[in-house]
């Protein structure tokens, strides 16, 4: 392996935890801010 | 699934996806094996797509919290970014095959449009859930 496809290698790595972690964040945000006010809307 | 989270599944994923299927389906048809079966252009410009549809429905949403739209905005940069310095790798492969291996740039391509697909998901998810909150 080269620097370059070592350099690759561990942006591609940091790149695709970080969006895994930023995507949970993203899903629990999403549940906690919009799904209850949602739900109670529904349920009126 | 919610009305836009469909429209996002088809107008953006499968539309996106096109090249790949299609040099899929090709290759498949081809006998003579002279098309690859994959190629790392077609996996950036899907990743592209993925992201700037990303970034093209944050803008249009005012009623989104700004913190969120920061993190998935920024993201998206950073991943377009990524994509575009792959697509200049798979062009500079091309004139200097030692510079670096073409499989492995798309093996890379492959991995980030997972992550990708996941993060525009996350994006679909929430834009659905506030259009269906409005229309309630």
């Amino acid at each position: 392996m080269n620097p370059i496809e070592f350099v690759i290698l561990t942006i591609t790595t940091i790149l695709f935890v970080s969006s895994l972690i930023i995507a949970a964040w993203s899903l629990i945000d999403t549940r906690k801010r919009y799904y209850y006010e949602y739900k109670q809307r529904k349920g009126r | 699934m919610g009305d836009k989270k469909i429209k996002w599944l088809i107008y953006t994923v499968i539309v996106g996806m096109l090249p790949i299927l299609l040099r899929l389906l090709v290759w498949l048809v081809d006998k003579t094996k002279t098309v690859e079966p994959f190629s790392a252009a077609d996996f950036v410009m899907f990743g592209l797509v993925l992201h700037i549809s990303n970034i093209n429905e944050i803008e249009h949403l005012q009623k989104l919290d700004k913190t969120w739209k920061t993190v998935q905005n920024g993201s998206s940069v950073v991943f377009i970014t990524i994509y575009s310095v792959f697509f200049a790798l798979t062009l500079l492969s091309g004139i200097n095959p030692p510079l670096i291996d073409q499989t492995r740039i798309i093996y890379y391509a492959a991995a980030l449009n997972v992550a990708s697909l996941i993060l525009s998901y996350t994006v679909y998810d929430r834009i659905s859930l506030l259009s269906r909150s409005k229309r309630k």
